[in-house]
């Protein structure tokens, strides 16, 4: 099952998600980006069934931008994200969980728990999926708040670790996202198993 | 003129114009004077009543100035069954995007919203255009204060002071004249009363025969959006001396 995690540091949050796109007992491929780039300084986490909706979020996002000449706050976002799946709950459910985290000059980073019956909070540490049982764990245990980026992903290690070592159908490999005052962008992937290229035809 | 392009809301005239809106407009030149003045720390709205007859219940409500959102407001002048429609078209905006944002509208998104249903009636529907003009006066994070002017062709602009209604070229020019750019809310406040005791038709100014708002922000740094009373009116009236209709007309 998907795992999706994440935590709010000192002028940054960060998110991890693993990368396996799994069907049944098949392993399509375990490099699938599963964090989305909403915005120059946002971040969507999603777990699930989430392409099709965590696009939608993204082009209206942009939309907001071109419309308006001014960016959505992560508050914004994160409530119209959760507007949406609440909107669609009653009739055509989305099956996503979403952690959106994002960096605003005025109010600093912030991290947005919105599960896939359109729950909201705001949070400082949050998890999805069959990994959220050890790293929720893992991180009440040694998350404290104004974390250094050093530290965030020193603790994110450690729940990838658990993950690995306890969780019986562990995904290989995990992919890590930061966004802070600079921007979002990618930080790191952790690996265990490296797709083989497509031999040339 | 081309008279038989007229009854028709939503075609052009051959010399390019929509006439209904014009006409619109025409009827807006009749109704009493609204001014409003952008200031550093706060936004002005002063709207001339043209109902003051002694039986007129003097209630909450109020014939020139209407909030829209705990951070907006606006001044009227046109044909108010008009202004109704619209002033609820804004209302209801403004509440659907806090529903949906959790956060208050930018000043600017409900005046292009607003516009954009007034630009529908010029282009399809057959409807006439709504005899209504509007300023908005209000607050967000994003520009701070800020005030707009929208006419009933669905255009609208910033403005850093702004007439509406009857003789308002007079009290434009006269703004144009006497606005500075550091102007505070104080100084505001006798810039319209001074720019209205002068473009009004009638002899004298008293409280009864205008309303004054403010737009501002209060020390908790909370949005305030207040009407003056008829007492802190004739106050304001009796400081700044216009309590009286001076001589000369521009």
């Amino acid at each position: 099952m998907e795992c999706v995690f994440g935590l709010v540091g000192d002028g940054f949050a960060v998110i991890a998600a693993d990368t396996s796109a799994v069907n049944s007992i098949l392993v399509h491929k375990s490099n699938e980006d599963k964090i989305m780039i909403l915005d120059s300084h946002k971040l969507m986490g999603a777990s699930g069934d989430m392409v099709q909706f965590t696009e939608y979020i993204q082009k209206n996002v942009h939309l907001y931008q071109f419309r308006n000449g001014i960016p959505l706050t992560t508050a914004a976002a994160a409530n119209f994200t959760r507007g949406e799946l609440a909107t669609a709950l009653r009739k055509n459910p989305y099956f996503v969980n979403i952690l959106l985290a994002g960096y605003d000059k005025e109010t600093g980073p912030s991290l947005y728990y919105i599960d896939y019956i359109a729950t909201l909070h705001k949070i400082q540490k949050g998890a999805f999926g069959y990994g959220s049982y050890f790293c929720l764990s893992m991180m009440d245990r040694h998350y404290h708040s104004g974390m250094s980026v050093e530290e965030a992903v020193d603790l994110i290690d450690k729940c990838i670790m658990e993950i690995w070592s306890r969780l019986v159908v562990a995904p290989p490999n995990f992919v890590i996202k930061i966004v802070d005052k600079d921007g979002a962008r990618e930080y790191a992937w952790r690996e265990t198993i490296k797709d083989a290229g497509v031999a040339a035809a | 003129m081309s008279r038989r392009y007229d009854s028709r809301t939503t075609i052009f005239s051959p010399e390019g114009r929509l006439y209904q809106v014009e006409y619109a407009m025409e009827a807006i030149g009749n109704a009493g004077t609204a001014i409003g003045v952008l200031a550093k720390d706060g936004v002005v709205l002063v709207g001339e009543k043209k109902v003051t007859s002694k039986l007129l219940q003097a209630s909450k409500s109020t014939e020139k100035m209407y909030k829209i959102d705990d951070h907006l407001a606006c001044a009227v002048a046109g044909i108010m069954s008009d202004a109704n429609i619209l002033i609820n078209t804004a209302r209801i905006q403004a509440q659907r995007y806090a529903y949906a944002y959790q956060e208050p509208m930018p000043v600017e998104q409900l005046v292009q919203s607003l516009c954009d249903t007034k630009q529908g009636y010029t282009q399809f529907g057959g409807l006439r255009p709504f005899g209504v003009s509007f300023l908005f006066a209000g607050w967000d994070k994003n520009f701070g204060f800020q005030l707009y002017m929208s006419d009933p062709s669905g255009n609208y602009g910033g403005w850093k002071a702004a007439a509406i209604g009857a003789n308002n070229p007079a009290a434009q020019s006269m703004l144009k004249q006497e606005y500075k750019d550091d102007i505070t809310r104080e100084e505001a406040v006798q810039l319209v009363l001074k720019v209205l005791s002068k473009t009004m038709d009638s002899t004298s100014l008293t409280s009864d025969k205008l309303e004054l708002a403010e737009i501002l922000l209060a020390p908790t740094g909370e949005v305030k959006y207040q009407v003056c009373s008829p007492d802190s009116v004739n106050k304001l009236l009796v400081k700044f001396g216009v309590t009286q209709q001076t001589p000369e007309t521009s």
